[in-house]
């Protein structure tokens, strides 16, 4: 098997196929501290690509409860499990080494243990299971979904649901397809039916070519592909591309976010696209906000680097999630990443502000320096407040969107609380 | 049986599950929301019912479990320290 370099892992690994990168790639950040679990990312997406008949237990953007809601149900507690198996089987422990890491080669140190495709049983591209049907059947099934209630004559209850209470520490993890560096679905199809798109790294299943074998449904282990039975053919999310592609006609022929990042009331989704440089590895580009706050800052973490996929979703890990959990889903870098968002630089503070702002791509920012408006302590260190100016551009270069740290509070008139 | 009566039994059942927590857990929950949604521009009053609607489950069960006082307090020295100028009306 060829071996390929991922920077996650900070070392080479075992894959299917040989370097081939795309010159840009999808890249999106979800800051898990702002989710509320409203679901408006995955009705947006429902209503934009699953609502058709063979799709209704289909949801390409998902938002679990942590730590036991699951889509499918406990995807990553079986997937953790059987990479702990084979671990055990091969004699190896699952360790990372952060001592050993390079910069930008291997920011969070050089992972040990094996990634999925390294486990693989013999004659398969990768560790997985395929989820019984029975799994994908609801969303967050054992957590927020309601017990059952007497409903009055219009079918709904007066009094609300009867929702599960969780002592604590639960967070919400939003979940779309991860448009891999090295996707495990890719890999596992036996007719080359996947594709990754060398304009934005984008991974797709090409539709005609696709006979339903369900590989790579089997062999993501973020549980992405999904099989409808109408066309006998597998899914995924396909990162809006038209949106990405600047085909929207609101935009004006520039990158546009996709549905799920453009609805957020939370404002917690940022995405984008970075440039790849020959050897795959992201081309510096201090300027653009999502190798700031990813490469730079460190703040946005991959979902379970471990697989060894190199996932292109990043999130800011919740503050208030104990570390050893948030280490085994978000790697060594957990500690630092939250270290540095409680108490955000600068810069950072000026950049949290660009998420959900505009449903363009931003490309590029500047940040005007403004006034010191706040001194305080945080953690027992002190810590300044500037009000700063953050200014978003557009891919052609044109300014999109202008925040400042401090944004003025606007409220709707009571006479005037509905604009229609 | 029924089709609308709830069997907890049942494994495809829709039923919730409680996560133990550690002492000092929902505190730090409670702030980060605070934290984070005070420093999109919200309003106390905003706040406040984030925390008194009952669907949104993270913050309404904060607003049970601690109570009303406990959400206006911890939003009034959220602002102080965040945003000591603003008023946080309307």
């Amino acid at each position: 098997m060829p071996e390929v370099y991922n920077w996650q892992l900070g070392r080479r690994m075992a894959y299917r196929f040989e370097e081939a990168h795309p010159g840009r790639q999808f890249v999106a950040i979800f800051n898990i501290n702002r989710c509320i679990g409203c679901q408006t990312c995955t009705g947006a997406c429902k209503a934009t690509w699953t609502f058709s008949k063979g799709q209704e237990a289909m949801w390409w953007n998902n938002v679990e409860s942590k730590p036991y809601g699951g889509y499918p149900q406990h995807w990553d507690i079986k997937i953790l499990d059987l990479l702990e198996r084979a671990h055990q089987e091969a004699g190896v422990e699952s360790s990372w080494e952060p001592a050993e890491g390079d910069g930008e080669q291997a920011p969070y140190g050089v992972y040990k243990g094996l990634t999925i495709t390294e486990a693989a049983p013999q004659g398969e591209e990768a560790l997985g299971y395929l989820p019984p049907d029975g799994e994908w059947r609801a969303p967050n099934f054992y957590e927020d979904t309601s017990t059952g209630y007497k409903t009055n004559p219009m079918g709904y209850s007066r009094a609300g649901a009867s929702l599960p209470e969780h002592e604590a520490w639960f967070f919400y993890l939003q979940r779309i397809c991860n448009h891999c560096t090295y996707p495990a679905c890719l890999a596992a199809c036996p007719r080359k039916a996947i594709y990754k798109r060398p304009e934005d790294g984008v991974v797709l299943i090409d539709q005609a070519r696709c006979r339903g074998y369900r590989k790579c449904v089997e062999q993501c282990p973020y549980k992405k592909p999904m099989y409808r039975g109408t066309t006998r053919t597998s899914e995924k999310c396909v990162a809006c591309y038209p949106r990405l592609e600047g085909a929207d006609p609101l935009t004006g022929g520039v990158p546009m976010e996709p549905r799920c990042m453009a609805v957020c009331p939370g404002k917690i989704r940022l995405s984008g696209l970075v440039k790849i440089d020959a050897e795959g590895q992201w081309e510096e580009d201090p300027q653009n906000p999502l190798y700031a706050i990813i490469r730079e800052e460190k703040v946005a973490l991959p979902l379970y680097p471990q697989f060894g996929t190199e996932p292109n979703v990043y999130y800011i890990p919740p503050r208030w999630v104990p570390r050893p959990y948030l280490r085994q889903m978000f790697g060594p870098g957990a500690d630092l990443a939250i270290e540095r968002y409680v108490a955000p630089s600068r810069r950072l503070l000026a950049l949290m502000q660009l998420f959900r702002t505009t449903q363009k791509v931003i490309s590029r920012y500047e940040i005007e320096e403004g006034p010191l408006v706040l001194e305080t302590e945080v953690d027992g260190k002190p810590w300044q407040m500037y009000d700063d100016t953050v200014i978003g551009f557009d891919a052609e270069g044109k300014e999109v969107v202008r925040l400042s740290v401090v944004e003025p509070l606007h409220e709707r008139p009571a006479e005037r609380l509905n604009s229609i | 049986m029924p089709y609308d009566e709830f069997d907890p039994q049942d494994p495809m059942e829709l039923v919730g599950m409680v996560v133990p927590g550690e002492p000092g857990t929902l505190e730090a929950m409670a702030e980060t929301f605070v934290e984070e949604y005070l420093r999109l521009g919200w309003s106390d009053r905003r706040l406040l019912a984030f925390f008194q609607n009952p669907h949104f489950l993270a913050t309404h069960r904060i607003y049970r479990e601690k109570g009303e006082d406990y959400v206006r307090d911890l939003i009034q020295r959220t602002r102080a320290r965040w945003a000591p100028g603003s008023k946080g009306g309307a």
